[in-house]
């Protein structure tokens, strides 16, 4: 509400009590503050128009004029709102609904000013639709506006049908859809609508405005020179658009989305952007603004211009009251001079003034303004001089009042004008002169009426006998009273009154209190007064008074002080998260340009031509030119230091591409195994599933069991295990929820019958006196053979169950076969590129798939069977598999290798290489040997075959090995020489080292030994089955097996522990033959554990590969390889932490810019250094979103306290992404590029933290958008989610430099 | 933001990482499939309205990352959710598998009375399949909750199974109504009484 429009009810409203309108007026200080800019300027300039436009006559003419000024600039005003909605909605929406809400609002404010004041005769006199008279007026003599009344009358008659027929009337309702716009509120505005429809509302306007002599009288909006053609004007962006009523279903109540938000704001918020991001200044301490802008002004003459400022509101003083054209009689010989009347209140004193009206407009000249005589009629009195005031109120004019002061002089009679305005001057001074002083008798207050005049029939005090008495109108309305001014708490003062008047104050003395008390009650509804206001309470209030005054004076300290508080430990707290040294952009250089190619060749001639730290500052503040990304990201990541010499550059790459090599052969060993172990569960899975729904039921329990045990779920669940065992950090749900599914197949199993233990007890029968349970010597790891048996075990008893209905398994049991008779010529193709260190990643896809070329003509049928879900998977899979046999003879060898280490202790290091590789050769023979079954044989000769090979392969390995005896130690040393496979030992990583609580030379042999039962699970079963009958034959083995498998196991778990031991066995039956004493019988239960959690992260990087970033046209099949590649063998390295869903994203633009698979992997290590603590497994979000917390509140409170509502830190999950994957998926990936690189140099830069203030940096851009939505943590979720990889990096990064500084600012200027 | 529906359903979407609840749920939002989505990180949202009954439903739909490793952030969105979709892969086994561990983890995190619906999705690659449709039904018979098999790529089912599972709630929801007294919507999903946010107008003076 503004000043003017005060003014306006004032006048119009004699009721409308003059102090809420200065109230009002009040209230602009604090106003000031939170409204909006443009309602202060109108406040105060209207203010000031008030007291120093001298052109116009007499202020009550200026205010009238002044109203309809502002009437018509509410109505243009109006209009220009409405249309600037529109126009937005058409940009934003690419479209207008006609029903839009903005469309009536829009009409109704055009047909606002195109009624504002219309000639009556133009209006039409008798109609109702002045708009419908005026427009077929026009139409008379202005052809579009003659269609425009056709064709709203048709539909007008269009609507009357609808009203009187009846409903049911097909052809009225037909009709009806026809013109579908006759909805309700459209029928409201519907020439003005139709106008716009028809685009013609403009050109009606411009003829109205052309004419508007015609039709309005001088006053209307139309006929304004200025105004008229605006509006005219304003129309014809709207009339352009196209409307439709086509609409969506839900098309009115989707919310708006992101983009849309964006450029709503960036359309009417334009201007506000130069104060964001923080209207509010940071931590400032905010200067009130209390001084009127006048202030500020030049005065030209300083003693008048303080003068006529002490009139208006001010720090000092309140205005009470105010009225200009109160007359006032200065002199005797003069006539009444009209003048400003106002009421001022400062801490002590009250004092009423009265300007005349040439003062208060400055009509007189500068010179003589000062001297003028007016200066001598104003006054100045101070109330506290007053006692008495005389109203007189006349029937012509408003009241006149006198004051009469303790010394008995009158003052010159104050004539106020009509409308009540002396009533409004009581009441303004009674609440001025709470709570020190009264009005006696006061002013009642009157429901809906505000103050009244007493009503004072009653009060005739019996005794007073006087004769002007004011009582004396009792039953009419007084028109004359005498008030009292009292300051009851300085009584003494007014002890003895003067008696000039004294025949009203005795009167009123008897009934002062009781009056007093019961208005004072009255009075407390109304102005919320405390109720004790009462003068007999006086002293309690001054103290109340008193003691408020403490309080308020106290808090506000105590506020101040925690506020200091809070502010130095943020400042305690942020002070980690900056450098405190600030890095200057343009210092020694302008850094602005970045890292340049001519810079950097510089560097690399000369390395002491730059040094690494001013290199950084070119990076922080320029980025890296992007030719240049690829040299100098390793740097950047710590792949190479900045020092490094060419051969040293060279040297770590050496290194880094063995270890590289090294891991990938060791994970596609294990991934081979994996395969085929899936391949067969896919199969049996698939043929389970295609066997319809009769095998189904009957085989249920089965299924049911298998899947869980041999799936994603049990691997989880192992790796639940494993996790627990070794991080204690997983979710210990699914651990739970796999127990009990366990402990329901338990029963499952038992109910399913015996045949499927026949199987197993009847060896465990015969051979009691087994050798000792590997297990023994480690309990705890029987959890992991419990489950990791039992997922092979579903498979055994699957089988056996299964055995009589042999259709499905023998499907799947055949499929498992193939590859191996085949894999002589597989496994040295398939081998030598991992093995041979000349030859190029490149060259590897190529040379498998040559060797897979050899095998795929006899693997058609097994093909279908198998899932082909993974795309180029089964593939590569099958070449792994083609390994396989080769890595079964490995580990063999490699378990016996292991074996012998320990026995030895390492001591006789010539005796021990020997020894085993004997024992291998021997041992494999003899094992093969003794198996009945035809694939063995075949597979025997197999190993044989392959292992001629590695024997010329282990010369070449040897220069390697000399790398690695380096980083392990004399047993791995020993050992690379045995092993040409097993280069684990410089593993950094020590994902089962921990767990293993072995020597880290062991840790190779597990690896290895893990495959073991694979190997002999992946032939056991239809092995078995191929001989069903002849279980005799093999129960050599077997029952020698079983045994150690089960013996201890059977007395705690019998059920469990009868299912899998045939599994377990033929392990455990290498193990009892060649190596009955050996000490470390436990490690294929570790193994098998480990397999599991290969297989599981194997699954989720597949996964993640296959859909990232395929629309990036880097990611082509092969390069997606790579980054499987990549990842896997980072896994490998880190099992223990595992793949997590992101860490695909982290890797591709890495990929993307070094385009080197080694060179990726080492810079991916360097910054999952950093990254790997956002994961959930380590808890570094939590801090982010702590320290984002904090950084919000300091530097934008006011967006903090929109957070800050709901309160905890859930609502900074928006962020959560961004801080996962350093914004990758915010933004392009060029600008992730960008952005990564200033991430990575800010560390010495500016900030280890630079993350937050780039998410500080986003937060804050859209910050108006976000405010101005009042948008709530869903809505902040959604925008910037829709928001990914639409933001601008260019506003962006230097947004984040800024805050950094700020901060650091902050923290210096302690 | 203008509130221009009757009541706001809030659901969640859960279930192994990669059957596709991406997929379902943008084909629900934008009626259309994108074979190049990537892997959910952290969390999403889609809205759509829809019309039950004369009222019109805002579903406010939470797409959440597959991985357990996020199931700390996933959880934390279980509790005010009001209905929950699980969604599983037919051409992969271990994902219906892991339906059960889902629902234990609904038990333990959301409401009790979560409505819930079990989708078996990709059901367009029928030659792929592992899960045969009777082992699905089965399996939501034994919880007592609704099952649909659908294709987020085909278009199948997907809005039906939206709808049903609105339907659910909201039927849910009108009993409860009605089993207190008609004044007792205490609930606040009747969103017209919402209070709106409150202000950001503070006193700036202490």
């Amino acid at each position: 509400m503004s000043l003017s429009t005060c003014h306006l009810q004032w006048e119009n409203n004699p009721m409308d009590r003059p102090v809420s309108c200065w109230t009002e007026n009040t209230d602009r200080h604090i106003g000031v503050e939170v409204s909006p800019s443009e309602k202060r300027f109108s406040r105060c300039d209207q203010l000031d128009l008030l007291v120093e436009v001298g052109s116009m006559v007499t202020p009550i003419t200026f205010l009238c004029s002044f109203v309809e000024c502002e009437t018509r600039q509410r109505l243009v005003r109006t209009v220009k709102k409405e249309v600037k909605q529109i126009m937005e909605e058409a940009v934003t929406r690419k479209f207008v609904h006609e029903d839009s809400s903005h469309i009536v609002s829009f009409c109704a404010a055009v047909e606002a000013c195109v009624l504002h004041g219309l000639k009556r005769r133009a209006a039409g006199f008798l109609r109702s639709n002045k708009v419908a008279a005026l427009f077929t007026k026009v139409g008379k003599s202005f052809a579009p506006a003659h269609d425009l009344c056709r064709k709203t009358q048709e539909l007008e008659q269009l609507v009357e049908t609808k009203r009187t027929q009846s409903l049911q009337s097909q052809d009225s309702l037909r009709r009806l859809t026809r013109l579908p716009s006759l909805t309700p509120h459209s029928s409201k505005n519907l020439w003005i609508r139709t106008a716009l429809f028809e685009k013609v509302l403009d050109k009606i306007v411009v003829y109205l405005v052309e004419n508007s002599s015609k039709f309005y009288e001088k006053e209307a909006v139309l006929m304004d020179p200025v105004d008229g053609p605006i509006l005219a004007s304003l129309l014809v962006g709207p009339c352009a658009l196209e409307y439709t009523k086509m609409k969506t279903a839900d098309h009115f109540w989707t919310d708006p989305s992101a983009d849309e938000l964006v450029q709503r704001h960036r359309i009417h918020g334009g201007h506000c952007r130069q104060d964001s991001p923080s209207k509010r200044p940071a931590l400032c301490f905010q200067k009130r603004h209390s001084s009127s802008s006048m202030d500020e002004r030049p005065s030209p003459s300083p003693s008048a211009r303080d003068y006529v400022e002490s009139l208006h509101q001010n720090n000092r003083a309140t205005l009470l009251f105010g009225k200009n054209n109160v007359l006032v009689q200065p002199r005797d010989d003069m006539e009444a001079v009209p003048g400003y009347l106002s009421l001022h209140q400062t801490a002590e004193v009250m004092t009423l003034k009265w300007t005349p009206n040439q003062l208060m407009n400055g009509s007189v000249g500068d010179l003589d303004y000062e001297h003028s005589v007016y200066w001598d009629y104003a006054m100045t009195i101070l109330l506290q001089e007053i006692v008495y005031l005389h109203c007189h109120q006349q029937v012509d004019s408003g009241g006149t009042v006198v004051l009469v002061s303790q010394d008995g002089i009158q003052r010159p009679p104050l004539r106020f004008p009509k409308g009540g305005h002396l009533l409004q001057f009581l009441s303004c001074l009674e609440t001025g002169l709470l709570p020190h002083g009264q009005l006696d008798p006061p002013l009642w207050s009157q429901r809906g009426k505000g103050k009244v005049f007493p009503k004072l029939r009653n009060r005739v005090a019996p005794g007073s006998g006087s004769s002007e008495s004011v009582s004396d109108k009792e039953e009419d309305e007084a028109t004359d009273y005498v008030f009292r001014i009292l300051f009851p708490n300085s009584q003494s003062e007014f002890v003895n009154p003067p008696d000039l008047m004294e025949q009203g104050a005795p009167l009123w003395h008897p009934t002062l209190r009781k009056s007093s008390c019961s208005s004072c009650s009255q009075r407390s509804l109304s102005d919320g007064a405390p109720p004790d206001g009462c003068n007999h309470e006086r002293a309690p209030l001054k103290l109340l008074c008193d003691n408020m005054k403490n309080q308020i004076i106290s808090r506000a300290f105590y506020g101040w002080l925690a506020y200091c508080r809070h502010l130095s430990t943020v400042r305690t707290h942020l002070s980690a998260l900056v450098n405190h040294a600030i890095v200057e952009p343009d210092a020694p250089a302008d850094a602005n340009a970045g890292l340049t190619p001519r810079v950097w060749r510089l560097f690399l001639q000369d390395r002491t031509a730059y040094e690494e730290k001013e290199l950084l500052r070119l990076v922080y503040f320029g980025g890296v030119d992007p030719s240049l990304r690829k040299e100098v990201w390793p740097f950047l990541l710590g792949h190479y230091q900045f020092g490094m010499s060419e051969p040293e550059r060279k040297e770590v790459d050496e290194q880094v591409r063995a270890c590289y090599r090294r891991t990938m052969g060791e994970w596609l060993g294990c991934e081979a195994i994996v395969r085929e172990r899936e391949k067969e569960q896919h199969a049996a899975a698939i043929a389970k599933c295609s066997s319809g729904a009769s095998v189904d039921s009957a085989s249920r329990p089965l299924v049911h069991r298998d899947s869980t045990f041999s799936n994603e779920s049990s691997q989880s669940c192992s790796s639940d295990h494993q996790s627990l065992a070794r991080l204690q950090s997983d979710s210990s749900s699914s651990t739970q929820v796999f127990e009990s599914v366990e402990e329901v197949d338990q029963i499952e199993a038992e109910t399913k019958g015996p045949e499927a233990k026949q199987a197993p007890r009847v060896p465990n029968g015969v051979l009691q006196n087994g050798i000792s349970s590997p297990d023994s010597g480690h309990p705890s790891s029987r959890n992991f053979s419990v489950t990791s048996g039992v997922s092979d075990g579903s498979f055994s008893t699957e089988d056996s169950a299964c055995a009589p209905d042999l259709g499905p398994k023998t499907a799947a049991a055949a499929a498992a076969p193939p590859p191996e008779p085949r894999t002589p010529g597989g496994p040295l193709a398939v081998h030598s590129p991992v093995k041979s260190e000349g030859v190029t990643e490149d060259d590897m896809p190529s040379e498998r798939r040559k060797s897979r070329g050899d095998q795929e003509a006899g693997e058609a049928d097994e093909k279908t069977i198998r899932a082909e879900a993974e795309g180029k998977r089964p593939e590569e899979a099958r070449a792994e598999q083609a390994k396989d046999p080769e890595r079964h003879t490995d580990t063999v060898r490699g378990e016996d290798e292991e074996r012998v280490a320990p026995k030895d202790a390492s001591d006789s290091e010539s005796a021990t290489t020997q020894v085993p590789q004997e024992d291998v050769e021997t041992n494999t023979g003899e094992t093969r040997g003794a198996e009945p079954g035809p694939t063995r044989n075949l597979k025997s000769q197999e190993t044989k075959a392959s292992r001629a090979p590695r024997a010329l392969s282990t010369e070449e390995d040897g220069i390697v090995a000399g790398d690695r005896t380096e980083d392990a130690g004399a047993p791995a040393a020993l050992k690379s020489l045995l092993l040409t496979d097993e280069p684990c030992a410089p593993r950094p990583a020590e994902a089962y080292r921990a767990t293993q609580s072995d020597s880290e030379s062991e840790s190779p042999s597990a690896i290895e030994m893990e495959e073991i039962p694979k190997a002999v699970v992946s032939m056991g079963p239809w092995d078995r089955k191929g001989r069903c009958a002849g279980w005799s034959s093999s129960e050599e083995l077997q029952g020698e097996a079983s045994p150690e498998g089960t013996q201890s196991t059977l007395s705690e778990e019998p059920q469990m522990e009868s299912l899998y031991p045939p599994f377990d066995s033929p392990a455990g039956t290498q193990d009892a033959k060649e190596e009955a004493a050996s000490p470390a019988p436990a490690t294929p239960t570790y193994s098998q554990e480990l397999l599991d959690l290969y297989t599981l992260n194997l699954h989720r990087i597949d996964k993640d590969v296959q859909r990232c970033d395929r629309n990036y046209c880097y990611f082509t099949p092969a390069n997606l390889e790579k980054l499987r590649n990549i990842m896997c063998s980072y896994i490998w390295r880190h099992l223990e932490v595992g793949y997590v869903q992101g860490m695909c994203d982290l890797l591709a633009p890495l990929l993307v810019i070094l385009d080197d698979e080694a060179m990726a992997f080492s810079c991916f290590t360097q910054l999952m250094k950093r990254m790997n603590h956002n994961f959930p497994h380590g808890g570094a979000m939590d801090t982010h979103f702590a320290n984002m917390r904090s950084l919000i509140q300091i530097l934008d409170s006011e967006l903090f306290e929109l957070m800050h509502q709901n309160g905890d830190y859930t609502h900074f999950y928006f962020c959560y992404r961004w801080f996962l994957l350093d914004f990758k998926r915010e933004l392009v990936y060029d600008d992730v590029f960008a952005v990564w690189e200033t991430i990575w140099v800010a560390k010495y830069a500016s900030s280890g933290h630079f993350v937050l203030f780039i998410a500080l940096a986003l937060v804050e851009i859209y910050r108006d958008i976000i405010l101005e939505n009042n948008m709530d943590f869903t809505d902040i979720i959604k925008f910037f989610n829709e928001m990914a990889e639409h933001h601008n990096i260019k506003q962006i990064l230097p947004l984040a430099r800024e805050l950094v500084c700020k901060v650091q600012m902050l923290i210096e200027n302690k | 933001m203008a509130k221009t529906y009757d009541y706001l359903f809030k659901l969640l979407l859960i279930g192994d990482s990669g059957v596709g609840k991406t997929c379902v749920l943008f084909r629900f939002s934008e009626d259309a499939f994108n074979s190049t989505f990537i892997s959910t990180i952290g969390i999403d949202f889609k809205i759509r309205t829809i019309e039950l009954d004369g009222k019109k439903i805002k579903l406010q739909i939470w797409d959440t990352a597959g991985q357990e490793r996020f199931r700390t952030i996933t959880t934390a969105y279980y509790r005010g959710a009001m209905g929950i979709m699980l969604v599983f892969d037919i051409t992969n086994e271990k994902s219906f598998d892991n339906i059960k561990n889902w629902i234990r983890n609904i038990e333990e995190h959301a409401s009790a009375d979560v409505e819930k619906m079990v989708l078996g999705n990709k059901c367009d690659v029928n030659d792929k399949r592992q899960v045969s449709k009777e082992r699905g039904e089965k399996l939501a018979l034994e919880y007592g909750i609704k099952f649909m098999e659908t294709s987020a790529k085909a278009n199948i089912n997907v809005e039906n199974a939206f709808l049903t599972l609105a339907r659910d709630i909201k039927a849910k929801m009108d009993k409860k109504l009605e089993g207190n007294n008609p004044q007792g919507s205490s609930q606040g999903v009747k969103i017209t009484e919402q209070p709106k946010k409150s202000s950001l107008f503070r006193c700036t003076l202490l």
